[in-house]
């Protein structure tokens, strides 16, 4: 038990010290590096790229997130009518998940060829005007949370089919003696009940569509020009094709910030449900 | 028949269209990646599509016999599997330590554990590249089973601690008291139960790694090269080989399609690392 908690932490906790030692100096390899103390944070903070970043991935997040959770909870609910199958559909539902991200990239890239590609087909077939897809600024960002959407809204339906057939029974029961209708049992019964599963689904899909890099470096790799460069995007960038690596190491220890402030809200929010 | 049931036919009937029309959308993507990878360079990008065309092995031909992608995928298979066995290796041990004995400061731990696989790889990524390079590591399977590790093992902890957990502590005490160790009571009880939740983090383990792309990327150059960095091979300065580049896609998939028979039932466990049951 100890020994791989002390490699876990030689694996992290050294890295992070690491980054923060090189968040002091302005780096460019090749170069001796020079000591600028803060500065590093300075130039990330009041830098508007920077600021630009974090909102779309504001945008992407959100965008992902509230469109999977109520497609999700939708299929969930049907799911748990327990019609024949339906335990084949959610499993061919679910595929997805597993599938390499880089790859399925790749594959919604082609479909989203403005000129070429399957979507702005169908799209004329059934009499639409086609769109620019991911190779155009305005529809980018949306294509490339389409793509979040399609890979994880299966997570948020088998977490809340999960969820909704351990429900008890009574307060069902005692609702239908009430007379209350459908939407009502929904309404303040059902969705009640799933409140902390709910919870724990939203926490994963904030930080894992926060976290997203395959998805959006296979389809745009931040473009066209930066409309979907989110923040781990710009940070890649910065480091591995600017090469700037104390800028990069302070935004990267800014982001680290902000993942132990998301985790200690969680684990308060956990303990409280 | 009576109203009630009608309207239950009709909503029978309007849930399996819903669940019909989920399905297209979710497996689309495999069958258009599968026939563009069985189609002759005019036919991929022929609009209308050609949904029915003769199926030719040309591509897989070229991704096996003219191309250095058996090598990736050998590297990804090898890495992916030592990245998986330590990651049980140090992640069994932990996950029963956390589960089974009372430690101090356990919370801490916890929330150490549950930290790491909430950070953003990228931002472990960054200083481990300038660490990797420093150690004369670029390029080597170990730098990138190293980067998996970060993330597999506070997963494989994660969920061992949920699958012992839930195991029933007596027989392991029972074999306790009749003289086995600690570590033999575990190996002849809890182990024996736990051993499907075992796989299933082994699967999930697996998986990570061999579909993982930023660390494969950028830890390696020629010689490590994983699968997923090694895709961006078919593309070229001037156009893409969508042929060959869709036949390696597929093979990509395979291992994913295969064991995700098996850990289905295990999918939502997985992927929060053990908080959903």
């Amino acid at each position: 038990m100890l020994p791989s908690i002390l490699v876990l932490i030689a694996l992290t906790e050294y890295p992070f010290f690491y980054a923060l030692y090189i968040s002091a100096f302005t780096w460019q390899i090749g170069s001796e590096p020079v000591f600028v103390g803060l500065g590093n944070y300075l130039e990330v903070l009041l830098d508007s790229g920077f600021w630009y970043s974090v909102n779309i991935t504001a945008i992407f997040t959100t965008v992902a997130v509230v469109c999977e959770f109520f497609l999700g909870l939708g299929l969930a609910l049907v799911l748990n009518r327990k019609i024949r199958g339906s335990g084949v559909f959610r499993a061919l539902i679910s595929v997805p998940m597993i599938l390499t991200p880089v790859v399925i990239a790749l594959v919604w890239r082609v479909m989203f060829n403005p000129a070429l590609g399957i979507l702005n087909y169908l799209l004329e077939l059934v009499g639409l005007s086609p769109s620019g897809w991911a190779f155009h600024p305005k529809t980018a960002l949306l294509s490339v949370a389409l793509v979040d959407i399609w890979q994880w809204t299966p997570f948020v339906m088998i977490c809340m089919a999960a969820g909704l057939e351990a429900l008890p029974r009574e307060p069902f029961e005692a609702a239908q003696l009430d007379g209350a209708s459908r939407w009502q049992v929904f309404r303040h019964v059902t969705f009640p009940l799933l409140t902390p599963i709910t919870i724990v689904v939203l926490i994963f899909r904030i930080m894992d569509a926060f976290k997203t890099f395959d998805i959006i470096f296979g389809i745009t790799a931040g473009g066209p020009g930066n409309a979907t460069e989110t923040w781990v995007v710009s940070l890649f960038r910065n480091a591995f094709f600017f090469h700037n690596w104390g800028y990069s190491s302070a935004s990267a220890i800014i982001m680290f910030l902000v993942t132990l402030v998301y985790c200690e809200i969680i684990v308060k929010v956990l303990r409280r449900t | 028949m009576t109203s009630a049931v009608k309207i239950r036919k009709t909503e029978d009937i309007l849930s399996y269209c819903i669940l019909f029309l989920a399905l297209v959308w979710s497996i689309f993507p495999i069958y258009w990646i599968a026939s563009m990878s069985l189609k002759m360079r005019v036919d991929i990008f022929r609009m209308p599509p050609a949904w029915i065309f003769t199926p030719i092995l040309d591509n897989y031909a070229e991704v096996f016999l003219h191309s250095d992608f058996p090598k990736y995928f050998l590297n990804s298979f090898i890495i992916a599997i030592s990245a998986t066995a330590l990651s049980l290796l140090g992640g069994v041990p932990a996950g029963y330590g956390l589960a089974r004995l009372n430690l101090r400061r356990e919370r801490d731990v916890s929330f150490y554990v549950l930290s790491t696989r909430m950070a953003p790889g990228v931002a472990f990524l960054i200083p481990f590249f300038l660490m990797i390079i420093s150690a004369g590591l670029y390029d080597t399977y170990l730098a990138v089973i190293l980067m998996h590790l970060v993330i597999l093992l506070p997963l494989v902890i994660w969920l061992m601690r949920g699958f012992i957990e839930d195991a029933p502590r007596d027989v392991e005490e029972a074999a306790m008291v009749d003289g086995c160790s600690r570590l033999g009571a575990f190996m002849r009880t809890t182990l024996l139960m736990v051993l499907p939740g075992l796989a299933s983090a082994s699967v999930f383990a697996f998986l990570f790694s061999w579909n993982e792309l930023m660390f494969g990327l950028t830890l390696t150059g020629i010689n490590a090269k994983t699968a997923p960095a090694a895709v961006y091979n078919w593309v070229g300065h001037t156009e893409v080989n969508w042929g060959p580049l869709c036949a390696t896609g597929l093979i990509q998939l395979v291992p994913g399609l295969i064991f995700f028979v098996f850990v289905q039932k295990y999918l939502a466990r997985g992927l929060t690392a053990g908080i959903l049951k």
